[in-house]
């Protein structure tokens, strides 16, 4: 087994932490290869690279080893986060310019620690759009994150490096955050599984805010059995976080029982098929025939759902960024910068009627989710466009890519549901990813509904073309 | 119908009427909008203004605001 290739790895996490456990590799062999990968990123995924404090804890994790005493499930894993989790020692910069020269973190975000307490290696940090505003993480002030699938396409946002980090071969494991389909958009577009949990899941201590009401953290990874694994790792009430009480509910010891069992299955119809572009809708066939799903279900309310979380995203994090807003405009991304002003001039009451809609969606959804476990939903309107483009075509109309992206992911966010994405299998395609909902708190389904699909072969990370396949 | 005062009048506007209020109201807050962001604010302020009259419509006086659990 060869820890990497110059030009990628594919290996799961749990096969890294295996190759490490049993002794076919050593954690400061995986990570200095990880490093190297990191340093050569083609793709402009990573923004900074903690080489450091990556082979310090290699080392201490060798020693562990050798010495017989236990040293996580993701013992010498390396993993890399969207720029927005802190990082102690690391300046935050969240993709912006104006916070460069904000003072380094104290700690790390409370999902940096837990997964570093089961072993995972931190070693670096992922581009993303300005403060988590945007569908494409074509940053101003990083330029654009590449989609390893075809470089002259974006990677999807505003978790872009997040996404394109495990695409590319560079780590197996990512952090990023989804506040209007951020994880969910850039999992789909570069190929690989991405978990959105449900608001308040998981801890979201250490990451920098964007939209409070909605902002959710969640991995990215290269199979469900590791998406679950690096889940459940982070599970677990937090007093740092207000939202985040719940007690950890494990689900991957329970995926495969419930993978095997019924599940009742539907595919969302009414705004969740309006504008897809055809090889999305057949890809969402693929995932329904294999589930058996029901077809046509209706959500009702969630055009309104998405126009409620459109709106009240802008104007609640206009707040945040008040006084920045008023002395320095001019150094936000231009693209942030216009709907951020915007926002701080539509009057509270819009927020305010967008989150009195919450609740009324909510109940509704509730309503549907009686006759099934899991929903389905394209994650995006299209496979990735490219990097530059303004705009493109839905429903016979021009229509700008950064306004319609998230047209799917945000009525689903809007009121917390967990979600996986899920990449379809259709080798020699460009990557598109279905959601799979599940009822709130109920990930262990999405994440079964996944494991089924991905036993059967229906969705699959994607290897993109340029990686080596002894590499896998 | 929205009843709150700022609420209706935001969504009473029409979009010729957008870049007055949004002068008017970046004054009012201190806000300066430089000119190279002026035509783009303008623009996000409208579609705001569209969408929010949306879901604003639905709701009537019944629905209360709540501390929201998914």
């Amino acid at each position: 087994m060869s820890i990497a290739t110059p030009r990628g790895d594919f290996r799961s996490a749990q096969a890294v932490a295996a190759d490490v456990r049993e002794g076919r590799t050593t954690a400061r062999g995986e990570i200095e290869a990880a490093l190297a990968r990191a340093q050569g990123d083609r793709f402009n995924a990573y923004t900074a690279v903690f080489a450091e404090r990556a082979l310090a804890q290699a080392e201490a994790i060798d020693a562990d080893l050798a010495a017989g005493r236990p040293a996580g499930p993701l013992a010498g894993v390396p993993f890399a986060v969207k720029n927005l989790f802190d990082v102690a020692g690391e300046t935050t910069i969240a993709g912006s310019l104006i916070r460069r020269d904000a003072p380094p973190a104290a700690h790390d975000a409370t999902a940096v620690q837990r997964l570093t307490a089961a072993g995972a290696v931190l070693v670096g940090a992922l581009n993303m759009d300005e403060f988590a505003y945007g569908f494409v993480t074509e940053n101003a002030h990083d330029g654009p994150t590449r989609n390893p699938h075809d470089p002259t396409r974006i990677a999807g946002g505003s978790s872009g490096g997040s996404a394109a980090a495990v695409a590319g071969g560079l780590t197996p494991l990512t952090l990023g955050s989804d506040t209007n389909g951020s994880i969910r958009i850039p999992a789909s577009l570069c190929g690989v599984f991405g978990l959105k949990p449900t608001l308040g899941r998981l801890s979201r201590q250490g990451a920098f805010p964007f939209v409070e009401s909605l902002d959710h953290i969640g991995p990215f990874a290269r199979s469900v059995a590791d998406l679950a694994l690096a889940y459940d790792l982070m599970q677990g009430p937090d007093p740092l976080d207000p939202l985040c009480r719940r007690p950890a509910e494990p689900a991957a010891p329970r995926l495969q029982a419930i993978a095997d069992g019924s599940l009742r299955v539907g595919v969302l119809g009414g705004w969740f098929a309006q504008g897809a572009f055809p090889e999305v809708l057949e890809a969402l066939e693929i995932v329904a025939d294999a589930l058996q799903a029901r077809r046509g279900v209706e959500l009702p309310g969630a055009e309104l759902a998405r126009a409620a979380a459109f709106c009240l995203t802008p104007i609640e994090a206009a707040h945040l960024h008040g006084p920045n807003l008023k002395s320095r405009p001019l150094d936000y991304d231009p693209a942030v910068r216009d709907r951020l002003l915007a926002g701080a001039l539509t009057p509270d009451a819009v927020a305010e009627a967008a989150r009195r809609y919450r609740p009324i969606f909510r109940d509704a959804t509730r309503r549907v989710f009686e006759d099934f476990d899991v929903l389905l939903a394209p994650a995006s309107v299209c496979p990735a466009p490219g990097i530059g483009q303004a705009t493109m075509e839905m429903d016979g109309q021009q229509v700008s890519v950064r306004k319609n992206l998230g047209a799917y992911t945000q009525p689903i966010s809007y009121i917390g549901l967990p979600v996986v994405a899920a990449p379809v299998n259709r080798p020699g395609k460009p990557p598109i990813g279905v959601q799979i909902i599940a009822p709130a708190w109920r990930e262990d389904l999405a994440l079964a509904a996944a494991l089924r699909l991905e036993q059967a072969g229906v969705v699959a990370a994607h290897r993109p073309p340029r990686l080596a396949p002894e590499a896998a | 119908m929205a009843t709150d005062p700022a609420l209706a009048a935001f969504l009473a506007l029409d979009d010729a009427a957008v870049a007055a209020y949004a002068d008017a109201r970046a004054e009012a807050l201190g806000l300066t909008l430089p000119p190279e962001t002026r035509a783009g604010v303008i623009d996000n302020l409208a579609l705001l203004r569209r969408q929010a009259t949306t879901f604003a419509a639905s709701l009537g006086d019944t629905a209360p605001p709540e501390a929201f659990e998914p």
